[in-house]
C-alpha cells in the first residue's frame, strides 16, 4: 500500500496555462439564454385534476386557475420534477414526490412575477425558483501529492484511511456512491475499472450521454479513483488493481454540462432534485454532491448584505423545498424495496447524503444545511479552516478541501481546491465504512453515527467560524464501545440444499462474524478484523439495537457449493470491532444441488381459442434458494415474464394470432450449481368459431301495455367456442316496444305502445373477434283485452288482416254486407303471426259485418266500412 | 294515414305471406232491393206481377204496375227492421201514386235507411241510405202499361264519406184476368268507384215475373213468381202465395231462392194484412235466412 501513496507522490506537475481541459459542445447562437425554472408543489386535489394533461405535455389541463396562469405567462412546459419511476413510482407516490412540478418560464425576467402567481393559486403549497447552483471550486492549479489521504507535511491533517486499507478494507463494489456534478469521464484510465457500466444519466441533456467535465471527474477521483494500479492517483475506496479488488462503484448523475456559446464557457444546470431522487432509484447507497446555491446574484465576487439575506432565507426555508423532499427520499428509500425494506443484496438500508458547505465564507451554505445531509467543511494542508469554507454549527464534519489532487478527463490529473474537494473525502470514507460494515441490518443511521462519532476534534470545531471535527476514517472503524462481547456458546448447522441455515443464541454483541470454509485450518487461520483466505466465506450480522441482542438468531449461508463439507464458525464483536474468541468449528454437509421446480395448476393441453387472452401463471422456485436464471424461447407471440406476485405468466393475446396456427417453446431453468429444469411444448390456436342461431327466437304477443317478455338468448345463439357473445339489440319502430338486455344475455321485450303494433327486434351477437350472427324476433303489442286485432282497423280499402292467438286456431270467419249477402266465408287455423289475409279490393263499399267464431263456439262481431 | 301505412309496412315485414284469401266482387247500393213493400215481403218479394205490387208500392219495383192500380190516389208508408241478427238497420219509406190522366200514372217514393251506432275503433258512427225517386207509367193499350222510374241513391257510410248514383227502372206490365205478367230492367245505372280503384256496379237485373190470382167463393188466392238475373251474374227467385179471406184478411208465405252473392239471400217469409177497403195494413215476417232472419216489415196503404 506504501508503494501506491508513492506514486500518487510523484504526479508530474503542470502550469495552469496548461489545465487540461475537457471537451464540450459548441452551440453557436446570437444571444444564449438559459432556461429559467421553477419548482412548484401542489396540493393533492390539484394533482390529480392536472396530471393526466400534464403527463401527455398538454398545458391546457382542467384546472382553469392553472390554465389562466400559464397561458398569461407564456409557460414553456410543465413536468414532473421527478418523473414517473417505472417500479418505484408506488414509494415516490408515497413520498408526495409526485405533486412536484418544474415550470419552464420563457425568461429570467419572469421568475419574479411567477412565482408570485403561482403562489397565489388555489392548490400551489409551494414555489421556488431554481436557484442557481454552482461548483465549489476555486483556482484549478497543481499539487504534488495526495496529503488528504496521508498527509506527510503535517502529519495527523488527513482522512487516515491508510490503516482502514491494510486492516479492513478497500472498498467493495457493492457500494455505489451516486455523483451529482458534472459528467464523470468514465473512460479514464484511472476511474473507469470502478465505473459503474450502466445507469449513468444526463440530467442537463436528458439522456444517458455523459459528458467528461474537470469538476465531476475530479470529486470521482478522490472517491475511488483505481488504487495501486501503478497510475495517476489513488481513490479513498478504490480498491487494489494488483490484488484484483474493485473499489466501490461510481455512477455518474450528470447535473452540469458546459458549453460553448459564441466563444465563451457557459454552463447549464440539470434537475439536481430528480437526480438526487433517482439515485435511490438506481441503486445508489451515498449520494455525494459539491454543488450548492450561487448567492452573488451580481456576480461581483462578493457576498453583499442583501445577498447574505438571500442566502439566509433559503437556508432557513431549504426543508421545504424541492431538494429537500429528494434528499428525504434518498436517505429513506436508497438500498430499499418500494415499502421501504432493505433489499436483499444491498449493504445498507437508506442512504447517505453529503454535502459541499460552500465557499462563499459566509454562515449559511444550502442545501447543505438542510439536516438530512452531512454538510462537509474544508480544511487547509495545515489544519485550518480554508478562507473560502462556509461555517456554522450546521457544519458536520471537515476534511481536505485545499490543492487537492485528483483525475481530470482525457486521462489527466489536476489539483483543485473547495469544499467541493472536501466532500469527496467524506463520501470516500463513508464508502469504506459500508463496504466493511455493510450487511443485512445495517443502516443509514449506523453509518452516519459510525462517520460523525469517528471524526477527530482538531480545534476547528468552535468559535466563530465552526466547521466540525476532521473526518477520520480509521477513527470510524474503532470508535464505539470497546468491551469485548462474549463468545457465542453454541449453534446448530441445518443444510437447505446446499445453502446451511444457522441458528445461535444473540450474546450482548453489535454484531457477529460468521465464517465458512472447505476447510477447518483455513476457518481457524483465518483474521477475524480482516478475515481472508482460500475458500473463505465470510457473512456479518448486525444487531445495532440492544433489544434485538436476545433470542436466537438465523443466518443463511447462500454462496456454498452443493455436496460437500464446510467448516463453519462465529465470532461475535463490539461496535468498535474487538471480536471474542471464535466459538468451536463445526462441520455441515451441504446437500446435493437441488434442480429448480416448476409448477402450475393449469392442466390443460395449450390448446386454445382464437378469441381467448390466455393468462397461465407458474411458480418458479428453487429449493435451496438459489438465484435462477429462466430463458423462455417461443417462435410464437407467447410471453413469458415475472410479474409482481413472483409468479410467472405465460401470457398471449389469441386475437392477434391469424388461427388456426401452432407454435413451439422451450422453458429452460438453471441455476448457478448446474441445476436445471428444461421441457418443451407445443401451444396451438384453433380457428375462430363464428356464433350461430342455433333455434329459432320466438314471436312475442304482448297482449297490453306494459306486458313484458324474457327470452334467454343464450338458448338460441351459441358460440361452438364457447365464449360469451356481446348481444346488440335494435328495434324497428321503438315507440312500439322497448328492450333491455339484462346480464348482457337476457333480453326483456316490454310493450310500450297501448294500441295494435307490429315491429320486428333484431338480436345481433358478436364473438370477441367480431364475428357475429342475426336473428329476428317478430312482436306484436294488441291493445288489452282484445283477442282479435283487426291490422287495417275498422274502417278498411284493399286488404282485411285478421290477427288472433299466439299460438295457432281454428277461426271460422263470415263477412256479410248490409243487405244480408255473405260476401265471404272461410276457415283455417291462424295465429297473430299466421294471420288471415282477404283481399277486399273487389268489395262493394258500404258497411259489412266480421263474424269470427273460435273453435270453442265464441263468436266475436266486428264492423267494418270499406271505403 | 300515415301511421297507417307504417303498421302496414310493418306488418309487411312482421307478418308473413299468408295464402290470400280474395273476396269476389259483389254489388253495391244492394239496398236498392230493400223490399219496403210489406206484402210482397210476406211473398219473399215475389209479386212484382200482381196487385200486391202496384200502386203506391209500384215505384219500389216494378213502376209499369201503377197505371193498373184501380184507385185514382194512393199513398203508403212503411216501417221495416231488418238484419237484427248481422248489422240492424231501420227502413221509413213513403210512397204515392196518382193516376193523372187517361191511361197515366205517376208516382214518388222515398226511403231512408237508417243503421245502427257502429264502432269502428276509436270512431263511432251510423251509416245511413237514402234513396228517393219518381216515376211515370203509360198504358199502352189493352193489358199493356209501360213505366219508368228514376231514383237518386245515396249512401253515408261515414261521416266524410258518402257515395251516390242514379238508378233507373224500366217495365212493361199486361194484366189480363187474373193473370198478370211484368218484365223490364232493374237499377240500371252508374257503377260506384271504391278506393282500391275498383268499381262496381249496381244491383241491376233483367226482372221477369208473373202471377195468377182465382177466387173460390169467400177466398181468393194469389200465385206469385219473380225471377231476377242480375247483370253481375247472380240470379234471385222468389215464389208466394197469397190467401184473402172475404177480401179483408190476407195471409201470405213466400220463399226466395238466390245464388250465394245475390243483394237479397235466400229466405222464408210469412205475412199478414188487413184491409179496410180504402186502408190495408200489411206486416211481414222473414227467416230461414243466417244474415235475414227476423227482419220486420210492416206498413199501411190508403187509397181512395
Amino acid at each position: 500500500m506504501s508503494a501506491l501513496l508513492l506514486l500518487a507522490a510523484s504526479c508530474t506537475k503542470e502550469s495552469p496555462a496548461d489545465e487540461p481541459k475537457a471537451e464540450q459542445p459548441e452551440i453557436q447562437v446570437d444571444a444564449y439564454k438559459a432556461p429559467t425554472f421553477l419548482n412548484v408543489l401542489l396540493d393533492d386535489e390539484l394533482t390529480s385534476l392536472v396530471e393526466d394533461q400534464l403527463a401527455s405535455g398538454i398545458l391546457r389541463t382542467k384546472s382553469d386557475a392553472l390554465n389562466s396562469v400559464t397561458e398569461d405567462l407564456g409557460v414553456v412546459s410543465m413536468e414532473r420534477l421527478f418523473p414517473f419511476a417505472g417500479e418505484y413510482e408506488p414509494r415516490t407516490r408515497r413520498e408526495g414526490l409526485h405533486k412536484w412540478y418544474r415550470v419552464e418560464l420563457p425568461s429570467e425576467e419572469l421568475a419574479t412575477t411567477a412565482t408570485k402567481a403561482f403562489g397565489a393559486l388555489p392548490g400551489v403549497e409551494y414555489v421556488e425558483e431554481q436557484a442557481p447552483a454552482k461548483l465549489d471550486t476555486n483556482d484549478p492549479y497543481w499539487s504534488s501529492n495526495l496529503w488528504g489521504l496521508n498527509n506527510t507535511r503535517y502529519s495527523g491533517f488527513d482522512v487516515n484511511c491508510a490503516k482502514v486499507w491494510q486492516e479492513f478494507t478497500v472498498g467493495n463494489p457493492k457500494v455505489v456512491v451516486a455523483v451529482l456534478d458534472g459528467g464523470i469521464d468514465l473512460s479514464h484510465p484511472d476511474l473507469a475499472w470502478n465505473c459503474l457500466e450502466s445507469g449513468h444519466y444526463n440530467y442537463v441533456e436528458r439522456n444517458t450521454e455523459i459528458t467528461g467535465d474537470n469538476h465531476g471527474t475530479h470529486v470521482a477521483g478522490t472517491i475511488a479513483a483505481v488504487s495501486n494500479n501503478g497510475t495517476g492517483v489513488a481513490g479513498i475506496a478504490g480498491g487494489d488493481y494488483a490484488a484484483g479488488k474493485h473499489g466501490v462503484s461510481l455512477l455518474s448523475l450528470q447535473c452540469f454540462q458546459t458549453y460553448t456559446v459564441n466563444g465563451k464557457d457557459v454552463t447549464r444546470s440539470g434537475s439536481f432534485e430528480t437526480a438526487m431522487k433517482e439515485a435511490a432509484d438506481k441503486g445508489a447507497n451515498i449520494s455525494q454532491n459539491s454543488w450548492g446555491y450561487d448567492y452573488d446574484s451580481d456576480e461581483d465576487g462578493k457576498i453583499s448584505n442583501d445577498e447574505l439575506a438571500h442566502a439566509k432565507s433559503i437556508a432557513e426555508n431549504i426543508g421545504r423545498s424541492a431538494i429537500a423532499a429528494s434528499m428525504n427520499y434518498f436517505v429513506k428509500y436508497a438500498g430499499c424495496d418500494n415499502d421501504g425494506n432493505q433489499l436483499k443484496d444491498s449493504p445498507m438500508k437508506g442512504g447517505l447524503v453529503v454535502f459541499a458547505a460552500g465557499n462563499d465564507n459566509i454562515y449559511y451554505g444550502a442545501p447543505a444545511n438542510y439536516e438530512a445531509a452531512v454538510a462537509v467543511g474544508a480544511m487547509t494542508q495545515s489544519g485550518k479552516k480554508a478562507s473560502f469554507s462556509n461555517y456554522g454549527d450546521w457544519v458536520d464534519v471537515c476534511a481536505p478541501g485545499y490543492q487537492i489532487n485528483s483525475t481530470v478527463p482525457n486521462g489527466k490529473y489536476a489539483a483543485l481546491s473547495g469544499t467541493s474537494m472536501a466532500c469527496p473525502h467524506v463520501s470516500g470514507v463513508a464508502a469504506l465504512i459500508l463496504s466493511y460494515f455493510g450487511g443485512q441490518g445495517f443502516t443509514a443511521d449506523d453509518l452516519r453515527k459510525r462517520l460523525e462519532e469517528g471524526a477527530r476534534d482538531i480545534g476547528l470545531s468552535e468559535g466563530d467560524s465552526p466547521i466540525g471535527p476532521l473526518v477520520d476514517a480509521y477513527g470510524s472503524f474503532m470508535s464505539g464501545s470497546s468491551e469485548v462481547p462474549d463468545p457465542v456458546a453454541d449453534f446448530t448447522l441445518t443444510p437447505l440444499g446446499h445453502n446451511v441455515r444457522m441458528n445461535f443464541s444473540a450474546v450482548d454483541a453489535y454484531g457477529y462474524l460468521i465464517l465458512a470454509a472447505p476447510s477447518e485450518q483455513t476457518v481457524k487461520n483465518a483474521s477475524l478484523t480482516n478475515p481472508e483466505g482460500s475458500g473463505l466465506i465470510t457473512g456479518n450480522f448486525i444487531t445495532a439495537n440492544p433489544e434485538e441482542r436476545t433470542g436466537t438468531k438465523e443466518f443463511l449461508f447462500t454462496e456454498l457449493v452443493p455436496d460437500r463439507d464446510y467448516y463453519v464458525a462465529i465470532a461475535s464483536y463490539s461496535y468498535d470491532r474487538r471480536f471474542s474468541e471464535l466459538s468451536a468449528i463445526r462441520k455441515v454437509h451441504t446437500n446435493v444441488n437441488a434442480v429448480p421446480t416448476v409448477q402450475t395448476a393449469y392442466d390443460g393441453n395449450f390448446t386454445f381459442r382464437n378469441f381467448q387472452t390466455v393468462d397461465i401463471p407458474f411458480e418458479i422456485s428453487d429449493p435451496d434458494g438459489d438465484i435462477l436464471k429462466v430463458d423462455f424461447q417461443t417462435d410464437g407471440r407467447a410471453t413469458f415474464t415475472q410479474e409482481d406476485d413472483g409468479l410467472w405468466h405465460f401470457r398471449l393475446s389469441c386475437q392477434l394470432v391469424r388461427a388456426p396456427a401452432s407454435f413451439s417453446a422451450s422453458l429452460v431453468v438453471t441455476d448457478d450449481f448446474g441445476g436445471k429444469y428444461s421441457n418443451r411444448f407445443n401451444y396451438s390456436i384453433l380457428k375462430n368459431a363464428e356464433p350461430a342461431v342455433t333455434a329459432d327466437l320466438p314471436n312475442v304477443l304482448l297482449s297490453k301495455q306494459g306486458d313484458r317478455k324474457t327470452i334467454e338468448l343464450n338458448d338460441y345463439i351459441t358460440d361452438e367456442d364457447g365464449e360469451e357473445l356481446d348481444f346488440r339489440i335494435t328495434v324497428a319502430d321503438n315507440t312500439a316496444v322497448s328492450t333491455e338486455l339484462l346480464d348482457g344475455h337476457l333480453l326483456r321485450i316490454t310493450a310500450v305502445s297501448s294500441v295494435l303494433s307490429l315491429t320486428e327486434v333484431r338480436v345481433l351477437a358478436y364473438d370477441a373477434l367480431g364475428a357475429s350472427a342475426k336473428a329476428d324476433i317478430r312482436c306484436i303489442v294488441r291493445p288489452e283485452g282484445e283477442s282479435i286485432s283487426l291490422l287495417e282497423g275498422r274502417v278498411i280499402s284493399d286488404r282485411l288482416t285478421i290477427l288472433s292467438g299466439e299460438e295457432p286456431e281454428k277461426l271460422s270467419i263470415r263477412l256479410v254486407s248490409s243487405n244480408g249477402t255473405v260476401v265471404f266465408r272461410t276457415e283455417g287455423e291462424f295465429s297473430a303471426f299466421n294471420p288471415l289475409e282477404i283481399d277486399t279490393r273487389y268489395l262493394a263499399p258500404g258497411v259489412y259485418t266480421l263474424f269470427v267464431t273460435d273453435s270453442s263456439g265464441k263468436e266475436t262481431r266486428y264492423s267494418i266500412v270499406k271505403r | 294515414m300515415k301511421k297507417f301505412g307504417i303498421i302496414l309496412l310493418l306488418a309487411a315485414a312482421v307478418l308473413p305471406a299468408h295464402a290470400q284469401d280474395k273476396v269476389r266482387q259483389n254489388e253495391a247500393f244492394g239496398f236498392l232491393r230493400y223490399e219496403q213493400n210489406p206484402a210482397r215481403a210476406g211473398l219473399a218479394g215475389a209479386g212484382a206481377a200482381s196487385a200486391v205490387g202496384g200502386g203506391a208500392f209500384a215505384a219500389f219495383g216494378n213502376p209499369a204496375s201503377a197505371v193498373l192500380a184501380p184507385s185514382k190516389f194512393e199513398a203508403v208508408a212503411s216501417y221495416a227492421r231488418r238484419s237484427p241478427n248481422v248489422s240492424a238497420n231501420t227502413d221509413l219509406s213513403a210512397g204515392i201514386s196518382a193516376h193523372a190522366g187517361k191511361g197515366l200514372a205517376i208516382t214518388a217514393a222515398f226511403s231512408r235507411i237508417s243503421m245502427e251506432k257502429l264502432d269502428l275503433g276509436g270512431i263511432s258512427y251510423s251509416p245511413s241510405q237514402m234513396v228517393a225517386g219518381a216515376g211515370l207509367a203509360i198504358a199502352l193499350g189493352g193489358s199493356l202499361a209501360l213505366g219508368a222510374d228514376v231514383n237518386y241513391a245515396k249512401e253515408q257510410l261515414l261521416e266524410d264519406y258518402s257515395l251516390s248514383s242514379v238508378a233507373a227502372d224500366v217495365t212493361l206490365q199486361y194484366s189480363k184476368g187474373g193473370l198478370g205478367l211484368a218484365g223490364g230492367v232493374r237499377s240500371l245505372g252508374g257503377k260506384i268507384n271504391s278506393e282500391s280503384g275498383i268499381a262496381s256496379s249496381l244491383p241491376t237485373s233483367a226482372m221477369l215475373a208473373a202471377s195468377y190470382n182465382v177466387a173460390a167463393g169467400p177466398v181468393g188466392l194469389t200465385l206469385c213468381a219473380d225471377a231476377d238475373y242480375y247483370l253481375s251474374g247472380n240470379w234471385s227467385a222468389a215464389a208466394g202465395l197469397e190467401a184473402s179471406i172475404a177480401g179483408t184478411v190476407l195471409l201470405r208465405a213466400g220463399y226466395r231462392a238466390s245464388s250465394e252473392l245475390a243483394v237479397t239471400p235466400s229466405h222464408l217469409a210469412l205475412g199478414a194484412g188487413l184491409s179496410l177497403g180504402f186502408a190495408t195494413i200489411d206486416i211481414a215476417w222473414l227467416t230461414a235466412s243466417e244474415t235475414i232472419g227476423n227482419s220486420l216489415v210492416a206498413g199501411a196503404k190508403v187509397n181512395f
